[in-house]
């Protein structure tokens, strides 16, 4: 991401986010006097090291930007419901034109999709409650990406309700996701009980961080 | 042009038929299965088009250093290690070959948490021969499973 450079010579890189480097020079003659000062020669390796630092920033920060985006999915499962883990599931368009506000990605736009939060949220006037469940786990699938779990909530705080957040994966990449036509969400809610409803849904929330080009 | 117009049906009718056969021959995969050890039981499912297992059954349910269900403690992901160990694909991502073979799959070992390469041969209907290694199929170890018979409804 774009830092703030401030060397001993005022090189400045990545001001806010247009990522413009600036060289301010505060003293027109700081830079000879660096250099013909025999008490300051030794800095000069030191000056070097600074600008080109500066200019891999520039470059690291010219590259990508960073954007959030959110999605909300409904995701639902037939019954009958046994004691254990029951999988929850939805298939999500990936619309790249649509993911960030900035601009319509390509598929080679995308340097890095993360999810950085997830909730979930049961629906309003059903006589479902969270205390029917152990835990939650989320996880992406596709014909084309491998299986990855992005968030757990264990146990399910007692008598939760509105929307509980997950904890999530550091680690988990969605960017192979994000660079198909569709993906599954599938949530594997672990019920205490055995529940004999024909079906039941529960609402994810999902942001994930978008580095793109 | 009627010549062309069966010939072409009888060639989307015959493929049609061989891939369904295909995709009725890998869900032999599903059921449950029990490893040879005998500490857990794997339910494989299909999803979109691959295969995934998850334990639904566990021997010692409860770890006994915290007398609590047992959680994924040894996972990489220091965030992860809450998920539960009952209900946790172990299986994932395998793809049927054809020759009551399934691979491009992973095995992962809840008690090192390591995830290996992994294939999966169908020897009689319900035994399964789970091979896990390192690169190279060679560098791994096989272990049988049975599939677990569910009693019959009366």
């Amino acid at each position: 991401m774009c830092m703030q450079v401030d060397a001993s010579v005022g090189f400045e890189a990545c001001e806010n986010e247009s990522c413009i480097a600036t060289l301010a020079y505060t003293d027109s003659n700081l830079l000879k006097n660096y250099i013909m000062t025999p008490s300051h020669r030794f800095k000069l390796p030191g000056l070097l090291l600074a600008a080109l630092i500066g200019i891999f920033l520039l470059q690291s920060c010219a590259s990508t930007q960073s954007e959030e985006t959110s999605i909300e999915v409904s995701l639902t499962s037939d019954g009958p419901y046994f004691a254990g883990a029951n999988s929850f599931m939805n298939d999500f368009s990936v619309d790249l034109s649509a993911l960030v506000s900035s601009k319509a990605l390509q598929v080679e736009d995308i340097a890095s999709v993360k999810l950085s939060k997830a909730s979930i949220e049961l629906p309003d006037g059903e006589e479902l409650s969270f205390d029917q469940f152990n835990s939650a786990s989320l996880q992406l699938v596709s014909d084309d990406a491998p299986m990855t779990s992005f968030a757990i909530v264990n146990p399910i705080p007692e008598g939760a309700s509105g929307a509980i957040d997950m904890v999530v994966s550091e680690s988990a990449e969605a960017t192979d996701f994000f660079k198909q036509q569709s993906f599954t969400i599938l949530l594997d809610l672990d019920f205490k009980e055995d529940d004999y409803r024909d079906q039941m849904s529960v609402t994810t929330r999902l942001t994930f961080n978008v580095e793109h080009k | 042009m009627k010549t062309y117009i069966t010939v072409l049906l009888a060639a989307l009718f015959s493929m049609t038929s061989l891939l369904s056969l295909a995709q009725k021959d890998g869900d032999q995969l599903v059921g449950i299965w029990e490893p040879s050890n005998g500490k857990a039981k794997v339910k494989i499912e299909k999803i979109g088009s691959k295969y995934y297992g998850k334990i639904v059954w566990l021997k010692e349910p409860n770890d006994p250093e915290t007398d609590k269900p047992k959680v994924d403690k040894n996972n990489p992901d220091e965030n992860m290690r809450s998920t539960p160990l009952r209900g946790y694909r172990i299986l994932k991502d395998f793809e049927y070959t054809d020759k009551k073979e399934w691979s491009e799959g992973t095995i992962y070992d809840p008690e090192n948490g390591s995830t290996y390469s992994c294939t999966i041969k169908l020897t009689d209907p319900n035994t399964i021969e789970i091979r896990g290694y390192i690169g190279i199929s060679a560098l791994g170890r096989t272990d049988v499973w049975k599939r677990l018979k569910m009693p019959k409804k009366k």
